[in-house]
């Protein structure tokens, strides 16, 4: 019914909105999500969805501003969603006017987070990417 | 520090120029393309006229031998910090043992690398500017070699974001087709061209030639038939200026440039536009736009302007990065 990344990217969205629970069916699949609590980990009933295996971790801005997309005017090629990266490759940017902070790549994978939308305003800290780690 | 592993010809330390000596018939010198060389120094909080490495072609590799901060601006070039890849324009921070890459120029023909507190090198009539002709100022007065090894002027360390900084690049091709638009006065012997000599000077594209290099650039299009008899005699030329030999392709002076000369000169390319004929590359086409005294004046306010800007920008991102260490 869903892969490891929408499932991760499903739980992140009911941490973000304080959905505890979350039932879906369909295609002669159920699926069951529960969060008992802001940390504790997320159960399912899915057969056939593997169990969570790695920890996706977030790339982080280190400015204020709007976000920049890589490959705009950067000499650089632009980021496909689920793109493999490697450790401190450039992400995108957070600009204020002319000057940019470069978000990078903290682990080597894959990025499991679609980019924002150039313009979203980003904060000292906020997570940008989530990228599932190389096993 | 940095070592070179790799370079190709002409690369060379440069700043803003040395400036005072044209009547003693010493050029100027200086970066081809100042507007890269301001920025590769602001991004590393360096004063401006901070000595920079040019670099007019690629491949080139680099090696930190010690933990570094540096800058690159310019040209595109596939740039790789031991196999990252770089933005164009960026600073930062290299770890002992890591190689600078610089590819092939997709766009763009010159890079600067700077070093906080600039290239350590000595303060020769002014200036830190290779003055190639005279070999002397910049690395031992010449080209750089492999093996040359480049300190940095200041031992400290910028305060950087830990993935770099990046600065939003100017357009280089503003006109149509990917043209280089050049903002240019007109100069003392324009009149003494044909009429359609001029309307063919501002109105067609001339081609970058390959003879082409920091003294000047060779441009090829419409020919330019000077009308006036008699020969002139030399006068002072400064960089910018345009001259029409007696082929009527014109070329233009740049920093390398002679301090006298003897053709007619049709226009002279504005200060604040001359970094844009640094970064044009062979087969570029140019078109020359003629503007008055007082919008020249007003276009170097302009840049000054941008500098400031993006000055205190940089300021602005350091003082944040201090408070939330």
């Amino acid at each position: 019914m869903f892969n490891q990344s929408e499932l991760d990217r499903l739980l992140k969205a009911m941490r973000a909105t304080g959905v505890q629970q979350l039932a879906l069916e369909g295609e002669g699949h159920k699926l069951c999500l529960g969060l008992f609590s802001e940390d504790a980990p997320a159960t399912h009933s899915d057969q056939r969805a593997p169990a969570p295996s790695k920890t996706p971790i977030p790339a982080k801005s280190e400015g204020i501003g709007l976000f920049v997309a890589r490959g705009n005017d950067d000499g650089l090629s632009a980021l496909e969603p689920l793109a493999a990266v490697s450790q401190g490759d450039v992400l995108g940017y957070v600009a204020q006017d002319d000057i940019r902070t470069v978000i990078v790549a903290p682990i080597s994978g894959m990025i499991i987070d679609s980019a924002p939308q150039s313009g979203t305003v980003i904060g000292f800290g906020d997570e940008v990417f989530l990228i599932e780690g190389d096993t | 520090m940095i070592e070179v592993l790799s370079i190709p010809p002409l690369a060379t330390v440069q700043d803003l120029g040395r400036h005072g000596q044209w009547r003693q018939g010493l050029g100027q010198a200086g970066a081809m393309d100042n507007m890269s060389h301001h920025i590769a120094n602001i991004m590393l909080s360096n004063d401006v006229d901070a000595a920079t490495i040019e670099i007019p072609m690629s491949p080139a590799r680099f090696l930190f031998p010690e933990r570094q901060a540096f800058a690159i601006a310019g040209a595109t070039c596939a740039a790789r910090l031991s196999g990252r890849s770089l933005p164009c324009i960026w600073s930062g921070i290299a770890e002992a043992g890591e190689i600078l890459e610089l590819g092939a120029m997709s766009e763009g023909a010159r890079i600067y690398l700077a070093l906080p507190g600039g290239i350590d090198v000595p303060l020769v009539i002014g200036s830190r500017s290779t003055q190639l002709r005279e070999g002397f100022g910049g690395f031992e007065g010449r080209v750089l070699k492999v093996g040359d090894q480049l300190r940095a002027a200041s031992n400290e360390t910028p305060i950087l974001p830990r993935g770099g900084l990046n600065i939003e690049p100017l357009p280089l091709y503003t006109g149509e087709g990917n043209t280089i638009m050049l903002r240019a006065l007109a100069s003392s012997e324009h009149d003494a061209f044909s009429s359609d000599s001029q309307n063919a000077f501002w109105s067609t594209n001339y081609r970058v030639t390959q003879q082409s290099n920091r003294q000047g650039y060779r441009l090829e299009g419409a020919a330019l038939d000077y009308t006036a008899t008699g020969e002139l005699r030399s006068h002072g030329i400064v960089p910018g200026i345009v001259q029409v030999p007696s082929g009527g392709q014109p070329i233009i002076q740049l920093a390398d440039s002679a301090t006298m000369g003897g053709y007619p000169k049709i226009a002279a390319v504005i200060e604040a536009d001359q970094w844009r004929i640094a970064q044009a590359r062979e087969s570029d086409n140019l078109r020359f736009c003629r503007i008055d005294l007082a919008e020249a004046a007003q276009a170097e306010q302009v840049t000054a302007a941008y500098f400031a800007k993006i000055e205190a920008g940089v300021a602005a991102v350091t003082a944040q990065i201090k408070g939330w260490a």
